[in-house]
């Protein structure tokens, strides 16, 4: 520890650091464990003085144990008296910091249940739990209106386990006496018949028939000890007790639970009202339910709020105003349905609905954790997209995304369609758990699957049985066998977690002639990979041949001379021919070698070994053993002549070359470059040298051999060499052999002699040197640069890719560990035992994707219609989209859920199809107006007596606003892009320095939202703002919620300013000349709504008082114009376009403008 | 209803804690270089104590498991931080909280009586920058005006006014208090 470590410690410890010494105290705290446990003693001391000096203490306790000494009514205002001694209230905890010499602190928390009952002092144990309860959210909204069990809507009629019972004990019985083995108090369980009929000791929980001898009766009407128990959180309203107690009386029949039990197609309900239309059988279900709680239905909706509100559900966008105009001509039933069609053919249709299943699929443009690389899915999201255009039908949907890898003869597209099991985050953290994260990866896809098409929750299941559903543990993990067997490695970035395929965009419209070249170049490797096996056997008995001829091949030279430069030491001829170089300190020299040629001799080649002697180390007598070879040159002198001509190589190959000295360097007689081994594993090197023409010497002569080895480094020349001269005619042939010994060796093994490992090596070195593969390569990377430039390339995507052979086996986990395995047993793949029963079970990933869409499966098309259901309704049939388990909420209609999921089967999950179905049904046709009445028997209208409404996602906000204004850049998919966001976001929150967001330029400035970079640890904050899900993990529901942020977001953003400023410019140049005129435009527009006359005023008001503000202040008119990329329109006189841009920015803030109503 | 045997394993666990706080809180000053949010931090520490306390198992390390569930604490803590508000990176933190339980487990509580007994037998300049600094509250800067020195000098000297604290404390704790 130096001065200056003490005093950057002494700096941290009171707060003065600059950013430089922080980085500098890293650095030393880093490498230094002592500097650690300097600073923690330091920090230690620090802290002591100043407690010795008056700090006052942190209170240890953090609620009050001391009775109440006061009326409980008085203290409810006691938080506010006790300002004095700082009390910090955070959800009915309290936090007193107590200075010595103040009061002790009061009880604080109150709740208004004691003020209307007052009930003996509270253990600390319960003020506790009742703290902790205040804390967590209690969840109270699950229940839907159908489900509060009232002992009114049961009088006469027998009741029911799934309707009345079961969600009673779900919420208070079963997380103890439920499912979950390992929890189960008392050994008593409620969940099934067997169990909760059966007496222990003589006492049955449950006696049919006979409240009176059930326990459960006793206890659950048991003031001293009643069940559940008082500090559970939980409790019975005397409504549930006696529900639960007629029910016993009754029978205590059970049910299967509802969502398990395959559903049956029921008759539409005949309607007696014939007040509104019946469009189709949706109407029917909904009108009959209404009439059975005393509602009646709403007429429908005016055409142009119909319009709309088909265009928003279907499309995301406000009506396009030529399709709106033709509609509103004669607004007919049958013009509806035609409008319908229209906005379910266009492209807007399947990037909406392509966007909710991002969410679902749990789609993002990075990896997420820390690191949270970029990744490039994205031609997984355009697939999504052209299928939902091309109306595949669900089931096709399904299969390709779950096992499209695992189709017989899977297409490109299909391999494609995978991805969506490999969406899920993926670690690149160094020190991240390769075996951890794969168990993440496949618990993810598990999660995910079960979400989307089972709507059941079995994550719960991966660490203990689940404690509501009939999904055990083990059968969790059975699941799990389904999804591990793809030879992941679980860590590493997306693009290179393999297996990761490369892809292009399905939706890019590809030019024949460039898709022709593909095709051909496609099959030509094909063709070549076919015809492989003939070539290797040729390439093989040629070469067996050549190589056995291999040792004749090579006749070492004796030379007649051998010298070096002058004064750069010496050659010395060894008896085994060979030649020593002695010297020291060698900076440059060459070595002349004369070789002597008789008469009628033919050269095709030399060859030069380098070798090792006792006098040196390695190659040469440089430090490292090594040399560098800068230049070889060959002269033939006929002896008649005596005219000396250059011979030129063809060729140079070396038996090893280090990186960036190939052999072939030796040849361009530059100083600095050169053919060099360091790093070669054998005792000798070899240089080849193949002449560009056999030289035949017609007469004797001489051939001059010149090494240059002029690199700058010391003594780098060859310690001792032989040379070697062939006059064989195929010597390329045999070259790649020579280089690589194993393969040398292998191929001068007859065939039968060959090991299995020698085979294949071979095998394997063909692949890098067959020709006809290695053109159809370079032919096909030709044609994919062509794609490349045109943006058409393709990226890297992960994807499934099924291994063959025995599956990885797959254990339960215990505590859902990744390195607790149970490896008694491995676990058989088997769907839940609830929904598919028996041994017939799917055998792998595609046969469990076949299965899912199909009629035996009770509970898949329910819990997809559900969703179709909630994207158009804005609120499933089922609310709890996500969970349709014991927890989740009952059907608010069975029989239309029932009906709508068999219909949808029996269409051929026509998913274009069903949506038609239901925007055409009179209950999305009504109007969305509410009245006191409604409002009191139906606050959520679960029950539909009028049409949906509500706010919109950001998504389609913003593209509204982008499409009023003329700014939306209509391309469908490609690369994710970049929009406006606040500065420096990305990196205030990024692990690494540098990660910066890049905003996109032109018009990706103004692509739909859905296009937007989705970086997982930081969403596109504009889209967190209006309540968007992570896409950390599957999200098959949003909240809606409406918040000051948001209309904070709306007026300032950048977006908003922009897209008013270009929305009032299409005002100005394309309505006519009255200010009235124009702003009807703007409104319709944004809306598709023409204004009324109230409307008019206010827009009229709000426009003249800005026209007069911008004349009085035309310098505030340029900055208001000035916001956004786009260009502004010089055309236009900037205070008159500065006055309508804020009223066109009014109008997208407007209720009608966000609201789907 | 309340039994009295329970009572009394309460103002045990109350103890437990009080045992610890100091330590704690030099643990988690030493991670987040902030007095306050230092204490915002051990307030956490502590509910959360109170509320896993069943999850305690007796014979082990009581400071031990208070400072893993101060670690937790703090890097929910840092999690809510924004990144340039963290002077410390999260491999520093980490190792920081593997090493703080041996480095400080002969810490004892409370101490007042023997630093201040120690705080007398510093040399006398550095008892009057170790006062200048906590007992005055005066910034290293003011100090080095006062003391005509420069604010490394201030920080060294205080170093080691601490280190010879942290001895002289160390020196007494080994022997039966007075």
């Amino acid at each position: 520890m130096t001065d200056h470590d003490r005093s950057l410690l002494t700096g941290y410890l009171a707060g003065t650091l600059t950013p430089k010494e922080s980085e500098a105290l890293n650095q030393l705290l880093r490498s230094d464990p002592e500097a650690r446990a300097a600073l923690l003693q330091q920090a230690h001391l620090d802290q002591l003085l100043h407690d010795v000096s008056g700090e006052p203490e942190v209170s240890v306790i953090p609620f009050n144990t001391s009775p109440p000494k006061e009326n409980p009514r008085r203290q409810k205002t006691l938080p506010l008296a006790l300002g004095a001694a700082a009390a910090l209230t955070i959800a009915g905890i309290s936090f007193v910091a107590l200075r010595p010499d103040s009061a002790p602190p009061k009880e604080l928390a109150v709740r208004d249940e004691q003020l209307e009952k007052p009930k003996p002092n509270p253990t600390p144990e319960e003020t506790y739990s009742r703290a902790i309860a205040k804390l967590q959210d209690s969840g109270s909204q699950k229940r839907s209106v159908s489900q509060a069990p009232t002992l009114v809507s049961a009088p006469g009629k027998k009741i029911s386990y799934n309707q009345h019972i079961r969600p009673i004990l779900s919420e208070n019985c079963f997380h103890c006496h439920g499912p979950d083995q390992a929890k189960r108090e008392a050994d008593i369980a409620l969940h099934e018949p067997e169990v909760a009929y059966a007496a222990i000791k003589g006492i049955a929980p449950i006696v049919p028939g006979k409240p009176d001898e059930s326990e459960v009766v006793h206890r659950i009407f048991d003031e001293d000890d009643p069940m559940p128990p008082s500090d559970s959180n939980r409790s019975l309203t005397d409504e549930e007790k006696e529900l639960l107690k007629r029910w016993i009386a009754e029978g205590a029949e059970y049910e299967k639970h509802w969502a398990f039990v395959p559903p049956e197609k029921p008759a539409p309900p005949t309607v007696e009202d014939h007040s509104v239309p019946v469009h189709n059988p949706i109407d029917h279900f909904i009108q009959s339910k209404l009439a059975e709680k005393g509602l009646s239905p709403s007429p429908e909706a005016k055409p142009e709020v119909l319009a709309r509100r088909a265009s928003l559900a279907l499309t995301g966008l406000q009506p396009d105003l030529d399709l709106l105009d033709q509609y509103l001509s004669n607004p007919t039933s049958q013009a509806y349905e035609q409008y319908v069609d229209q906005l379910l053919e266009s492209d807007a249709y399947a990037e909406r609905m392509a966007l909710f299943w991002l969410d679902a699929g749990r789609y993002a443009d990075t990896d997420g954790y820390q690191n949270d690389s970029p990744r490039s899915n994205w031609p997984w999201r355009d697939w999504v997209i052209k299928a939902y255009r091309d109306n595949m039908p669900f089931d096709r949907f399904t299969i390709e995304q779950l096992a499209g890898d695992m189709l017989p003869d899977a297409t490109e597209t299909q391999q494609l369609a995978s991805a969506f099991n490999r969406n899920h985050r993926q670690n690149n953290e160094g020190g991240a758990l390769a075996e951890e994260f794969l168990v993440e990866n496949v618990i993810d896809r598990v999660e995910t699957t079960s979400t989307i098409w089972l709507g059941l929750t079995t994550g719960c299941a991966r660490c203990h049985d689940h404690k509501y559903d009939p999904i055990s543990q083990r059968e969790f993990f059975q699941l799990y066998a389904y999804f591990n067997n793809i030879n992941e490695r679980g860590i590493g970035r997306g693009i290179e977690a393999q297996p990761v395929k490369r892809f292009t965009s399905p939706l890019n419209k590809i030019p024949a002639d460039l898709q022709r070249k593909k095709d051909l170049a496609e099959q030509a490797i094909t063709d070549a990979r076919k015809t492989a096996p003939e070539r290797l056997q040729e390439w093989l008995e040629n070469h067996h041949q050549l190589a056995s001829e291999d040792s004749n091949r090579w006749n070492q030279a004796f030379l007649q001379s051998a010298s070096t430069t002058e004064g750069q030491g010496a050659l010395t001829a060894l008896p085994d021919h060979t030649y020593l170089f002695e010297g020291n300190n060698i900076s440059q020299t060459s070595y002349y070698l004369q070789l002597k040629l008789e008469k009628g001799e033919r050269l095709t080649g030399l060859r030069l070994d380098a070798l090792g002697h006792d006098s040196f180390k390695g190659l040469s007598r440089s430090n490292n053993g090594n040399f560098v070879l800068t230049g070889v040159n060959l002269s033939h002198t006929p002896t008649q002549t005596e005219q000396a001509l250059s011979v030129k190589i063809a060729k140079a190959v070396a038996s090893f070359e280090q990186k960036n000295y190939p052999a072939q360097n030796a040849l361009d007689n530059k100083d600095n470059t050169g053919w060099a081994v360091s790093g070669n594993p054998d005792s000798e090197a070899s240089l080849v040298l193949v002449l560009e023409k056999a030289l035949e010497a017609q007469v004797a002569g001489e051939l001059e051999i010149h090494l240059q080895f002029n690199s700058p480094f010391a003594d780098h020349n060859i310690g001792r060499l032989r040379v070697q001269t062939s006059s064989s005619k195929d010597l390329l042939n045999g070259l790649g052999l020579q280089t690589n010994k194993p393969v040398y060796a292998a191929i001068r093994k007859k065939e039968a002699d060959r090991s299995a490992a020698e085979k294949k090596l071979l095998q394997d070195h063909f692949k890098t040197i067959d020709p006809v593969m290695k053109k159809a390569e370079e032919n096909l990377a030709k044609v994919e640069g062509e794609f490349a430039s045109k943006g058409l390339g393709a990226v890297p995507v992960m994807v499934m890719n099924e291994s063959s052979g025995e599956p990885a086996p797959a254990y339960l986990l215990n505590r859902g560990q990744y390195n607790e395995p149970d490896k008694s047993e491995a676990l058989p793949r088997r769907m839940l035992e609830a929904l598919l029963p028996g041994d017939d079970q799917p055998a792998d990933r595609l046969e469990l994707a076949r299965w899912l869409v199909s009629r035996e499966n009770p509970i898949t098309a329910r819990v997809v219609v559900n969703r179709m259901w909630q994207r158009m309704m804005g609120v499933g049939l089922v609310k709890t989209s996500e969970d349709f388990g014991s927890q989740g909420e009952l059907p608010v209609n069975p029989e239309l859920l029932d009906w709508l999921a068999l219909e949808f089967i029996d269409s051929g999950w026509d998913v274009k199809g069903l949506y038609r179905t239901i925007v055409t049904s009179h209950t999305f046709r009504q109007s969305s107006r509410s009245n006191p009445r409604l409002n009191e028997i139906d606050p959520e209208n679960r029950y539909l007596a009028r049409g949906p409404r509500y706010r919109l996602d950001g998504f389609a906000i913003r593209d509204i606003a982008l499409n009023a204004s003329g700014l939306l850049h209509p391309k469908l998919g490609g690369a994710p892009v970049k929009p406006y966001q606040p500065a420096g976001l990305w990196a205030s929150v990024a692990a690494n320095k540098g990660t910066n967001y890049i905003e996109s330029k032109g018009q990706d400035l103004f692509r739909k939202s859905m296009y937007t970079y989705w970086k997982r640890a930081v969403n596109p904050p504009r889209q967190t703002i209006f309540d968007a899900s992570g896409r950390e993990v599957c999200n098959v529901r949003h909240k809606i919620t409406n918040t000051p942020l948001q209309a904070l977001a709306l007026m300032n953003d950048e977006t908003f300013l922009e897209a008013a400023r270009n929305l009032a410019a299409r005002g100005l140049r394309e309505a006519g000349a009255q200010p009235q005129e124009r702003l009807a435009y703007l409104y319709r527009l944004a809306t598709g709504y023409t204004p009324d006359s109230e409307m008019m005023a206010i827009f009229e008001s709000n426009h003249s008082h800005f026209a007069e503000h911008f004349a009085q202040h035309p310098e505030e008119a340029d900055d208001f114009l000035n916001v956004g990329a786009s260009p502004r329109d010089p055309q236009l006189d900037p205070i008159e376009h500065a006055a309508y841009t804020a009223t066109a920015h009014l109008i997208l803030n407007l209720d009608e403008t966000i609201t789907l109503e | 209803m309340f039994v009295a045997e329970e009572d009394s394993s309460l103002s045990r666990f109350e103890q437990d804690i009080r045992s610890v706080q100091s330590r704690l809180k030099s643990y988690l000053f030493a991670s987040v270089g902030n007095r306050s949010d230092a204490d915002d931090i051990l307030q956490e520490t502590n509910l959360v104590l109170w509320r896993k306390r069943s999850d305690f198992q007796d014979g082990t390390s009581f400071w031990a498991w208070s400072q893993r569930v101060a670690f937790f604490q703090l890097m929910a803590f840092r999690k809510r931080r924004s990144q340039n508000r963290l002077i410390l990176d999260d491999d520093v933190v980490h190792l920081m909280a593997a090493e703080a339980p041996d480095t400080l487990s002969h810490e004892k509580e409370p101490q007042e009586k023997r630093l201040r007994s120690c705080l007398a037998a510093l040399p006398e300049r550095q008892r009057h920058l170790v006062e200048g600094h906590y007992f005055e509250r005066k910034s290293l800067k003011t100090l080095a005006k006062n003391f005509a020195t420069t604010v490394p000098a201030v920080g060294q000297a205080l170093y080691r006014a601490r280190h010879s604290l942290q001895l002289c404390l160390q020196k007494k704790n080994s022997t039966p208090s007075s």
